[in-house]
């Protein structure tokens, strides 16, 4: 781009096409639109140049044919815009209608009009026109190309001299500079001189080549119309005259061009006025090109001069760098030297470093050895506790636990001396003696389980051996004695077994694990608790055991006495024992939360409520299943007149009194009993109550004119009497674990007779029954009117399912009953 | 009185048919209708000589015919037998109004044939086949079922007898879509559903109560579940795939349960009738055929802020009594829920006493909503 701009831009603007920047109108828009976007990427190029559409640079560039072409073209689409100015020569567009008219004077332009007849149609003269300011404009831009490769050419010869100058004078050839640049001068000069001329050649060349197609009908005269025409002029003359008879291209191409020749062609051909005017136009030519060709040559020269004084510069730096180059030799063999005194310093203190290292890796070695050893010793210990930890597992029968506590107590205290020497083994062994003692816990927790087990199948044993007549067997009492007595006295053996772990003597025991969490967790929590809540546990299974099928039933004994321990424990035991314990084993403070006295006795009531209710529920099952039978096998209808009171109600009456005995013998619940006082003077008050009134209450139900006012009178009553909860929960005594026996037992003797139909001794036979139960059933009811309601009921059903209901007579009732 | 049973084919009106037990007088069927607008009980008498209704049940496809087991009493034998009646037309509906009370506008039922059990022994229930056309009952015999098809001139076919244990009470159950028989013996210690066509034992819950059995009942969304309730006080419900274990006992009576009753819409809803006077309702929601999601998301499509109120509530009301009736004052020996309303039941006492009940409303409409 510099040489483009560097060497198209002497070429003098007439050359190319004209400038619209010269307008006195600005273009339409539109155009200016179009132009714009027309152009190749060379105008894309100039564009950041434009200020505006209307303005255009000079130097459409290499590839400015097209554009130029476009240019001209538009120029002729407004010539009549463009009529009035006067400088436009190649594509001078005059109009054709007046060609002489106005200052539009190309020099050209006579030529042709000299060389066709001057009265021409226009259209003719426009179409010779067009076609030779194309060929006009496409040679000078082949001409423009070639004078840019000249010029690049030159440059490099220039710089060719240049360096050849420049070679010359360091060989000492050269003189002052002054003198230098004289050489120069005339140097280029000459180069220019030779450049020109050799221009000249080419151009006439080219010229010679590119007239026959240009014009066909004239001759030589097309020479003429060479648009290089006023650089030949100008160069022609500088070489040999400075005239304006240069532009004949034959001649001039020649090397035979006579100047003279020319000349009197010219001034014999031309009118004095064209002779003159063109002189005049070509020497304001010749003018400008001169200055430009000066321009261009002051340029190259100023390269040349800047170039030069680089040179020098150069080799002035050149010089300092040697200098410079010195000092930095001088300062090396500086250094090297101090680094030889350093590393002869060092060398001492590398000898004592090496010593010290080898200080080091023996000492990592003696840590490695250290290190080994470590985990041999703690291999040693483990296997030490291992084997002691096999040991104490051969101890798991329950040996002598003074002996072990004695050996564990050694073997802590030989653990202790060990403590200095290995610290991690010190807790080890403290886990270790702790973990022993925990076992140890446990393992009397089992065996107190197994050994209560042990006592409750003695216990069934004992209870279910058939007893040596006359010899009665351990009642239950004894038993329950026996029972709680064992359990208690192995409690407290083991606790005082477990005392040995934390007696005074013993080194471990003042170990914190052993003064607080073993105490309270260990030994109050793992063992007395659990054990106290494991038999109540056990207990309740007893209870909910049966509803498991194929599990044997517990006998209903086992049940009362484990009914009656588990209430004793909920009232004293647990107190007894968790007050023993917390006296052996006193907890902290600060200890775990422990399980308070009252929950353990809360679950020992309620295994005691579960067990009793179902004590009452098995027995009054096995009363009602002997009731339910004999309802349900007998014929009702036909029986007979009743003589006595059946055997199955003498069997219930026998088996109630059995269990009355069960229950309150030994004062099992005898306790219930005493306390149920009311239930002892309603007793009293019934004994006469019964005798005289109860009968009197009998007589209207069964009077046989009323069998409706039966169901009514039982109506009302049932108004009055409260419900009955049949399979209700019992209290604690005799009395009312009676009282649900019998409850359940009469219920199930109603609801069994509403299915039967009755025959009228059947129905006899209901009352005879009824009564007997009342006459001996009364007395184990803490409420004889639940009795006496129940049965009320009885007979009522009894006497609604009966067909023919004629009650017997109440004495004779009596009388059988008395009987039986 | 012992016998108590919906009009099954009805489902427009609430009609329950009541059978007394008198010994000495002519028994009655009682058909009670009960307008739930009014709160008004209407009474209608039929008379049924031949004896005591232990067992009355009706036709699922027939409004007018029922069948009974009663009691005939001779002077020294007591024979239970059952026959399928038809009662009057104008009955058959109860539409009409009988101002005047009771015995005055007595009918009689008509005998539409007589099942025979001479050979059989006593007739203990007789059920109808609960999704046919109203042609096949079965009947338990002692220890036989007896099939019978009323189309066919009562040609009955006897399936087995069930061992020498009591039977108490058989079922027809709805099992699959083809008709089977679900008859089960109640026995002493064991529990035996079988089914009759093939007869074949299929499943047989040992032990299912400590005592006798007194009653069952399958599910009726989910065939597999069944409720059975005995004399040890307690209701237990059995998935029949397993019946190593009930899923659920239920302790809340104090006396023997005579009977277990499953609402037919509504199957979370149980009713139980004891021989402590008491009908417990009860709400198995876990167990029911209404998963817990159902309801929530009945109530997403409601207001947030009802949804968080309303499952608060809900969230305690799972598997729990929802309420003890205590109006009898004897034992309660029938419940049954109407087949025309499933919000009502009604319970028979063996004094005569018979009490209808609502489902209380707040349940109701947790439930609905």
């Amino acid at each position: 781009p510099l040489f483009k701009a560097l060497y198209l831009s002497p070429i003098p603007p007439h050359f190319l096409s004209p400038s619209p920047c010269s307008l006195p109108q600005p273009p339409v828009p539109g155009q200016g639109a179009g132009r714009t976007c027309g152009p190749g990427s060379l105008g894309g190029q100039f564009q950041p140049f434009l200020p505006g559409p209307g303005e255009r640079p000079e130097g459409p560039g290499a590839g400015g044919k097209e554009e130029e072409e476009e240019e001209e073209k538009k120029e002729e689409e407004r010539a009549d815009i463009s009529r009035g100015w006067s400088e436009s020569e190649g594509g001078g567009a005059p109009d054709p209608t007046e060609p002489h008219g106005g200052s539009c004077s190309a020099p050209i332009f006579p030529l042709e009009t000299w060389n066709r007849p001057p009265r021409q149609s226009p259209s003719a003269m426009e179409d010779l026109l067009d076609v030779e300011n194309k060929r006009m404009a496409d040679s000078l831009a082949s001409k423009v190309t070639r004078l840019k490769s000249l010029a690049l050419d030159i440059d490099k010869d220039a710089e060719e001299q240049n360096r050849y100058l420049d070679g010359m004078r360091f060989s000492g050839m050269a003189r002052s500079g002054r003198d230098n640049r004289r050489l120069l001068l005339a140097v280029s000069v000459a180069l220019i001189l030779i450049f020109f001329i050799l221009y000249y050649l080419v151009g006439a060349g080219s010229g010679a080549a590119g007239s026959p197609e240009a014009t066909g009908g004239s001759t030589g005269g097309g020479g003429w119309r060479r648009p290089h025409g006023p650089l030949q002029r100008y160069y022609g003359p500088s070489t040999a005259e400075a005239a304006e008879a240069a532009p004949d291209p034959t001649d001039i191409n020649g090397p035979h061009f006579d100047p003279e020749v020319f000349m009197t062609k010219v001034r014999s051909e031309c009118p004095l006025g064209q002779l003159l005017a063109r002189e005049a136009a070509l020497g304001r030519e010749i003018r400008a090109l001169d200055s430009d060709m000066q321009t261009l040559l002051y340029e190259n020269y100023n390269k040349f001069i800047s170039a030069t004084d680089t040179i020098r510069k150069m080799k002035v730096d050149f010089r300092h760098m040697e200098a410079e180059m010195d000092d930095l030799a001088a300062n090396m063999a500086a250094i090297s030297a101090s680094s030889a005194r350093v590393s002869a310093a060092l060398q001492d203190r590398h000898r004592r470093g090496a010593q010290l290292a080898g200080v080091q890796a023996l000492l990592r070695k003696l840590q490695a050895l250290v290190e080994r050893l470590e985990p041999f010793a703690a291999a040693l210990a483990t296997r030490y506790f291992a084997l002691l930890e096999r040991r104490l597992a051969l101890e798991r029968g329950l040996g002598d636990t003074s002996l072990l506590v004695r050996a564990l107590d050694r073997f802590h205290r030989r653990l202790r001396a060990l403590v200095e020497l290995l610290p991690a083994s010190a807790d080890a062994a403290a886990e270790l003696v702790a973990r022993a003692a925990r076992e140890r816990v446990d393992r009397y927790l089992r065996a107190l389980q197994t050994f209560f087990l042990g006592c409750l199948g003695d216990v069934r044993q004992a209870l279910a051996a058939p007893r040596p007549p006359g010899k009665e067997g351990p009642g239950l009492p004894d038993l329950l004695a026996t029972l709680a007595a064992s359990v208690l006295g192995q409690l407290k053996a083991v606790l005082a077994y477990v005392q040995l772990f934390t007696a005074r003597d013993v080194a471990f025991a003042s170990l914190p694990y052993f003064k607080g969490e073993f105490c309270v967790t260990a030994v109050r929590e793992g063992l007395v608790v659990a054990f106290v809540r494991w038999l109540c546990r056990t207990a309740r299974g007893f209870a909910d055991g049966p509803a498991e099928r194929g599990a044997p039933a517990a006998p209903p004994a086992l049940l009362l006495l484990l009914a009656r321990l588990c209430l004793d424990y909920e009232n004293s035991t647990i107190s007894y024992i968790l007050t023993l314990t917390d006296e052996q084993f006193p907890p902290q403070d600060s200890g775990p939360a422990v399980t308070p006295g009252p929950a353990l006795c809360a679950e020992a009531r309620a295994a005691a409520q579960r067990l009793l209710d179902h004590y009452v529920q098995v027995q009054g099952a096995a009363v009602a299943q002997m009731l339910r039978k004999s309802v349900e096998t007998r014929d009702w209808l036909g029986t007979v007149e009743p003589r006595n009171v059946r055997a199955v109600m003498k069997r219930v009456v026998e088996d109630i009194t059995a269990i009355d005995v069960q229950v309150g013998v030994g004062q099992l619940f005898e306790e219930g009993v005493r306390r149920a006082q009311s239930s002892d003077s309603s007793r009293r008050a019934f004994s006469v109550y019964s005798s005289s009134r109860a009968p009197g209450r009998y007589a209207p139900s069964y009077t046989p004119s009323a069998p409706m006012d039966t169901h009514l009178l039982s109506n009302i009553q049932k108004l009055f009497s409260e419900r009955i909860d049949i399979f209700s929960p019992v209290e604690f005594n005799k009395v009312s674990v009676l009282t649900g026996i019998i409850k359940i037992s009469l219920k199930t003797l109603l609801e069994c007779v509403r299915l039967r139909t009755l025959g009228r001794f059947g129905l006899q036979q209901v009352q005879v029954d009824g009564h007997y139960l009342q006459l001996y059933l009364w007395r184990f009811a803490s409420d004889e009117r639940v009795v006496q309601g129940l049965l009320d009921e009885v007979a009522a059903s009894a006497a609604h399912r009966c067909l023919d209901p004629v009650p017997m007579e109440h004495s004779v009732v009596e009388l059988i009953c008395e009987r039986g | 009185a012992r016998a108590l049973t919906p009009q099954t084919a009805e489902t427009d009106a609430i009609r329950f048919l009541v059978g007394t037990q008198s010994l000495r007088y002519d028994n009655q069927i009682h058909i009670i209708d009960f307008d739930d607008e009014n709160n008004i009980i209407n009474k209608n008498v039929l008379l049924h000589q031949v004896g005591e209704i232990w067992h009355i049940s009706t036709s699922p496809a027939d409004k007018g015919v029922l069948a009974t087991c009663y009691n005939k009493t001779s002077d020294t034998k007591v024979m239970t037998c059952a026959a399928v009646w038809r009662m009057p037309k104008e009955l058959e509906s109860g539409s009409h109004e009988s101002p005047d009370d009771s015995s005055s506008n007595t009918q009689t039922l008509e005998l539409l044939c007589h099942l025979d059990n001479t050979a059989h022994g006593n007739m203990a229930c007789v059920m109808w086949e609960p999704m046919g056309d109203g042609k096949k009952i079965i009947s338990l015999a002692d220890n036989n079922i007896l099939l019978w098809d009323l189309q066919e001139s009562s040609a009955k076919a006897v399936f087995r007898s069930l061992g020498r244990e009591r039977t108490i009470k058989i079922y027809f159950g709805k099992m699959e879509s083809t008709p089977q028989l679900y008859p089960d013996c109640h026995s002493q210690r064991y529990h035996c559903p079988r089914v009759g066509y093939t007869e074949h034992e299929i499943y047989c819950i040992e032990n299912a109560h400590g005592q006798l059995v007194r009653d069952l009942d399958f599910n009726p969304n989910k065939q597999y579940y069944l409720a059975s309730c005995g004399d040890d006080c307690k209701v237990k419900f059995w998935d029949t795939r397993n019946v190593t274990e009930p899923v659920k006992t239920l302790e809340e009576h104090s006396h023997w349960v005579w009977n277990v009753r499953y609402n037919h819409s509504h199957d979370q809803l149980i009713l139980t009738g004891s021989s402590d006077s008491r009908v417990i309702l009860s709400n198995m929601v876990s167990i029911s055929s209404e998963p817990f999601g159902h309801m929530v998301d009945d109530d997403e499509l409601s207001d947030q802020e009802d949804q968080h109120q309303e499952e608060k509530i809900k969230e305690p009301l799972q598997d729990s009594v929802i309420a003890t009736y205590e109006e009898h004052e004897d034992s309660v020996y029938a419940v049954e829920w109407s087949s025309a309303d499933p919000w009502l039941f009604a319970s028979l006492s063996y004094d005569g006493r018979l009490v209808i009940n609502r489902v209380p409303r707040a349940l109701k409409y947790h439930i609905l909503l």
